[in-house]
This record gives C-alpha cells, sequence and structure tokens, in this order.
C-alpha cells in the first residue's frame, strides 16, 4: 500500500474577493522509499496541497472534500492533537524561505533538540548528542561547536541544512520538501540536491519534492505530477515525462527551459500567465494559454485519462492513445 | 571608429562595513581590478555566486556608484571624468534593468508616469509626443495602452519586468545593464522575458551586459562570458570557448552545478565543499584555492593572473599554463 494517497482534495480559501480554488480535486500517491515530485509555477497551489497534507492550512482556507490517507489512517480525521504528534514525527516538512523558517533568537542546536524532545522524549544531553550527529550527518563540519551558532552566523545553505536536520530528526516516513533550493545559489543547490539524495536513500525516508525546477526533478524524482491551476494535468514516471510529455502545458514548460547541454535558438513561449483561481474558466483551465484547444476544451474539464504505464495526462486532444501531434 | 562600446580598466571598488566597535568594520573588496571590453551589439554575460561583485560591476559602469581606481570608458570617453551635466547627457545612452521586479516600481505612481519619468527628465516629452511614445513603448515590450493608467499592484512578475524594460528603454538607450532581471520569474515567464530581451537586443541594436547566476540562462543570450569570483574575474572568453572548454576549476563548477532537465544524463560532479568565504578578508593567493578540489602549493602562495590561452579566452589560474 502506498504511503501517503491523497484522494480528490479540495482546499479552497475565503477572500474578500471570492473563494479561491487554490487546490481542487488532486489525486497524489506517494509510494514507500520513492521520491515523488510536484512541479508547477507560482501560484498553482503546490504550496497549500503541502500544506494540507500537514493540516497547516491558515484560518482562512479550508479544506472542504477529499482523503488524505497516510500510513492508512485518514490524517483529515485526525483531532488536532494527534496531528500534533504526527508532525515531525511521522511527517515533517522543510520550507522554501530558510532565512523566516528559523528561529532567529535561538541557537541552531536548540530548535534540532527542541523537535527531538518533543517527540522523542529524550532528556537535555541525549537531545543535544543527537543534535550533534543530526548537524554532522547533514554536512556541517565541526557540529560541535556550530550547535552554538544563530541562524545569522550560517550562510543560506548552511541554513537550509539545519532545516533538514530538523526535519530529518525523528526520522519521519514522509518527508516534503517545499522549493528546498529556490533561493540558493546553483552551486549551493547541487549540493542540497546531493544531499538530499544522500539521506533519504540512507534513512530510507520517503520524499515529497515540490519545485518549479525540472531540472532538479530529473536529479531526484521517480514520478512527477505536474499542477497547473490548483489541478493536476499530468502524472508520469520521471523518465517518460521527459521523453514523452503529453500535457501541452508540460511540453511549453520543458522547451522553455534554457539548456546547458545543448545550443538552444529560441526558447518556446507559453503566452499568457497562470488563470484566476477565484472564477476560474469553465473547461480546461490551460485553454486560454493552449496553441490547440478546440470548442469541447471551453465546455469541459477533462479526466485524467491513461496513455501509457502508470502516465496520465488530463487534456481532450493529447489525453489519448496514440496522439502525439495535433 | 572602434567597435568596442564599454570598456572596463582595472576596475575596483571597496566598502566600509558597517560594525560596533568600529574595530569590527572590515574593508570589503567587492571588486578588484576587473577589466573587460563590451563590443557593440553584443551580450556579455557575467556570472558569479551571489556576493561576488557582480552587481557592483554593473553598477560601476553606469556610474551609479563611484570607483575606488579605475576607468570606464563609453564610446571612448572616460566616464568618471565627466562633469554632472555631461554624465545626465551620457544617461541617455545607458540604461538599467533591475532584479526585483516588485521594489523597482514605484507603487505609488502610474505606468505612464513610471515610462515617462526619463523622458520628463531629460526634457524629451514634448506635449502629445510623449503619449504616443509611451503607448509605443508599452507595444514594444509585449504590453498595450490600456495598462497605461494602471499601477504597479495591478501586475503580475513577469508584467512588471516588462515595464522595468520600457523604462529602460524609454531613452532609446545603445548600452543595458540586465541585473538578474528574470532570477525572480518563473519558467514559463521566464522564457518570455528573455525572449524579448533577445528582440529587442536584434531589433534596435542593443548591447547588454546581463549578469546572471545561472549559466544555462547565461547561455542562452551571450556571446561573450566573464566569470567572477571575490570580485576579480576568474575566466572570460567567447561563449562557445567557455562552455565547451571551461579551464578554471571554478567555471567547471558552476557549470557542473547546473542541473540539467533529463534524467538520462549521468555527471559526475565537481561539488564544491565550502560556502563562499568572507569578503573581507579574502585568502591569500588564488582567491578561489580554499575551495578549489585541485589546489596545489602554488595556488596558496601566489595568485594567478589572468592569462590568455587563445585570442578569445583567458583564464586566471596556475593550472592553465
Amino acid at each position: 500500500m502506498a504511503l501517503l494517497e491523497v484522494r480528490n482534495l479540495k482546499t479552497y480559501f475565503d477572500t474578500a474577493r471570492g473563494m479561491v480554488q487554490a487546490v481542487d480535486g488532486i489525486n497524489l500517491t506517494v509510494e514507500r522509499g520513492k521520491t515523488e515530485g510536484l512541479v508547477g509555477e507560482s501560484g498553482c497551489g503546490k504550496t497549500v496541497m503541502a500544506l494540507s497534507v500537514m493540516r497547516l492550512i491558515p484560518n482562512r482556507g479550508k479544506i472542504l472534500n477529499g482523503e488524505i490517507i497516510f500510513e492508512g489512517e485518514d490524517l483529515l480525521q485526525k483531532t488536532p492533537a494527534e496531528m500534533v504528534r504526527i508532525r515531525g514525527r511521522k511527517i515533517s516538512m522543510i520550507f522554501q524561505d530558510h532565512l523566516s523558517s528559523l528561529n532567529p533568537v535561538l541557537q541552531v542546536g536548540k530548535q534540532i533538540e527542541e523537535a527531538i524532545r518533543k517527540h522523542q522524549g529524550l532528556d537535555r544531553l541525549a537531545a543535544r548528542e543527537k543534535a550533534i550527529k543530526m548537524l554532522g550527518l547533514v554536512g556541517i563540519s565541526s557540529p560541535e561547536t556550530r550547535i552554538k551558532d544563530y541562524p545569522h552566523q550560517l550562510s543560506g545553505g548552511m541554513r537550509q541544512r539545519v532545516m533538514i536536520a530538523i526535519a530529518l530528526s525523528c526520522n519521519p516516513s514522509l518527508l516534503i520538501a517545499d522549493e528546498p533550493t529556490t533561493a540558493l545559489d546553483v552551486t549551493i543547490q547541487a549540493q542540497i540536491v546531493e544531499l538530499l539524495k544522500r539521506l533519504i536513500k540512507e534513512l530510507d525516508t520517503s520524499l515529497l519534492l515540490i519545485t518549479h525546477d525540472f531540472g532538479i526533478v530529473a536529479e531526484l524524482c521517480d514520478r512527477v505530477s505536474v499542477m497547473y491551476g490548483g489541478q493536476i494535468v499530468e502524472r508520469a514516471p520521471t523518465r517518460e515525462i521527459f521523453k514523452n510529455p503529453g500535457h501541452p502545458y508540460t511540453r511549453g514548460l520543458l522547451n522553455a527551459i534554457p539548456r546547458i547541454d545543448r545550443d538552444m535558438d529560441r526558447l518556446d513561449n507559453v503566452y499568457g500567465a497562470v488563470p484566476n483561481l477565484i472564477s476560474p474558466p469553465d473547461g480546461c483551465r490551460f485553454c486560454s494559454r493552449c496553441p490547440g484547444h478546440y470548442e469541447i476544451c471551453h465546455r469541459k474539464n477533462p479526466e485524467p485519462v491513461e496513455v501509457g504505464p502508470d502516465h496520465l495526462v488530463s487534456c481532450w486532444i493529447y489525453g489519448q492513445k496514440g496522439v502525439t501531434h495535433v | 571608429m572602434s567597435d568596442i562600446l564599454v570598456e572596463a580598466k582595472n576596475l575596483t571598488r571597496h566598502f566600509q562595513s558597517s560594525g560596533f566597535p568600529a574595530r569590527k568594520r572590515a574593508l570589503i573588496h567587492a571588486v578588484d581590478g576587473v577589466s573587460f571590453s563590451i563590443k557593440k551589439g553584443e551580450t556579455l554575460g557575467l556570472v558569479g555566486e551571489s556576493g561576488c561583485g557582480k552587481s557592483t560591476v554593473g553598477r560601476l559602469l553606469l556610474r551609479l556608484i563611484e570607483p575606488t581606481a579605475g576607468e570606464v570608458y563609453f564610446n571612448g570617453q572616460a566616464i568618471y571624468e565627466l562633469g554632472r551635466q555631461e554624465m545626465q547627457l551620457l544617461r541617455r545612452e545607458m540604461q538599467i534593468i533591475f532584479q526585483d521586479p516588485f521594489s523597482s516600481l514605484n507603487p505609488r505612481m502610474t505606468i505612464k508616469d513610471i515610462i515617462g519619468e526619463p523622458l520628463d527628465i531629460h526634457g524629451l516629452a514634448v506635449k502629445g509626443n510623449k503619449k504616443a511614445k509611451i503607448f509605443e513603448l508599452l507595444e514594444m515590450v509585449g504590453l498595450s495602452s490600456e495598462h497605461a493608467g494602471r499601477y504597479p499592484h495591478e501586475f503580475s512578475g513577469g508584467q512588471r519586468q516588462r515595464i522595468g524594460i520600457a523604462r529602460a528603454l524609454a531613452l532609446r538607450p545603445r548600452f543595458i545593464v540586465a541585473d538578474e532581471p528574470v532570477s525572480s520569474l518563473d519558467v514559463s515567464i521566464r522564457a518570455q522575458i528573455l525572449n524579448l530581451l533577445k528582440d529587442l537586443q536584434k531589433n534596435l541594436g542593443l548591447t547588454y551586459l546581463f549578469i546572471a547566476h545561472d549559466l544555462s540562462i547565461v547561455k542562452y543570450l551571450s556571446d561573450r562570458v566573464a566569470v567572477m569570483y571575490l570580485g576579480k574575474i576568474m575566466e572570460t572568453g567567447s561563449a562557445n570557448s567557455i562552455f565547451q572548454r571551461p579551464c578554471h576549476p571554478y567555471t567547471r563548477s558552476l557549470l557542473d552545478a547546473v542541473a540539467i532537465p533529463d534524467p538520462d544524463v549521468q555527471r559526475k560532479r565537481l561539488i564544491l565543499n565550502e560556502d563562499e568565504p568572507n569578503l573581507s578578508r579574502p585568502p591569500f593567493g588564488c582567491p578561489f584555492h580554499p575551495r578549489c578540489p585541485q589546489a596545489m602549493e602554488r595556488c596558496r602562495r601566489e595568485e594567478p593572473l589572468l592569462m590568455e590561452l587563445d585570442s578569445e579566452h583567458q583564464a586566471a589560474c596556475h593550472l592553465a599554463d
């Protein structure tokens, strides 16, 4: 059985201007020991998706529908007290902004110990020992002294390592990483990717990786879901999505990336911008940006269709077997 | 007349860091003896990690800040020797596009005022003609005249960056410094802006200094590339030679760091061990040696100078001998 299975999840936000359909009917599965990628541009709902799994949706937001089955139990049926015991211990999360996610007035060691003492009931000394071990594990040199540093004394890459140490300190079975490399320099990005790759193998943790960077997907993920306008438009094993992308949005994104390994004369333009999720258009949400839309695309939202082994596409045109070009 | 538009010679800028007490203040060598030239109509990509001094170079070229030492020649003219009025006249020729499309537009000004401001300052706005000019600029960057009366908050990041570009183009400059213009944008929007910059260069004959930390973006736009580390140029050359035959270990590690969106590409990466060192205490010898996997005894003692490898490729590394 899958470790995490999200079924038909809907998370809406009640704002002054109307109901924002941030996550609108999403299905997502993370298998044990595997890395699932969730790719999309800003505003597509991928962070809200992650926060829904953690049950950390802010007040204005509501999970209206769906199930989040984690290790066989529905997280949406848990009481707040039960969720406290799951968060950090069973599922933990690395946030994008490493500067605002760490407490600026606490030594980083204390912040790692906090999670360990809370969830594993270790005493101060044992927790300190474990914290030093974790810092060493995430590749920080001389962890015994670094543990007394405050966040501002560390560089961006080191802060992200500390975040990873906190997240992994209680051996969670699922790690959710929300854009873990976005605010970092390319060289540091590469270090963090290598670190994550090594750690999930060593600690046997499953990873839900949220990113907008297909390069990182290619390196880390076993399977990818592409999200657009609050919905998943395509899901496929990593190799398949790069070799045989189905949805026009996936194709557009892949051709919009400048490549270092080949010469490109011109990048593909995905014209326009993401749709407003307050009153999204009827029909397919990508319709207004799609190069080849038909009458039905404006009327009805396409259902996911299996176009290959484990490869789902939600598109009236590409979501049919054998159709590769319009 | 030579075909070089912008030339920097031994450009240096030090900053005094803040600190308390005063003895904790340090001198930061943001830019340290940088020389290069940019030909008319070409793009020089300036690459490096954050804090390497690449933005400071961009600002020095436009004389938005004064140098500690060194010279910049624009079309043969030494710009630091110009008086205030002459400098203002020259600013029509050189403009900048900023990284952050949110903080670089005044939230209380409408789009037509933002784009029209440079025209007013330089006295180029004749009544009636100004409006037409603004509409033309908006169209040039892919917006429409109906946007003119709106405020920046009504636009997305990509559209704001287009407004920033329109403002930079208002005076019909010949040279534009683009300081990480796409680093805060999404993939599909990034492609739109990169294509726009490329088209504008072709149609208007612009010369760019393109500052970025991501080599794949630099590769897409640049004719020549300069790689900076700790305020110094480590390697420079034509885009082809840099990407096909990188000589400096730092350039190689930057290239290796770029994630390639292809699961079949298997690479052995040269991963740098440490985060970037302190700018106020640059290491002795080669600035890169503490992080360099191939550092030798000589690198600790002696600083390598930029050396010519062939007519269009220079590197500052003892290994390149």
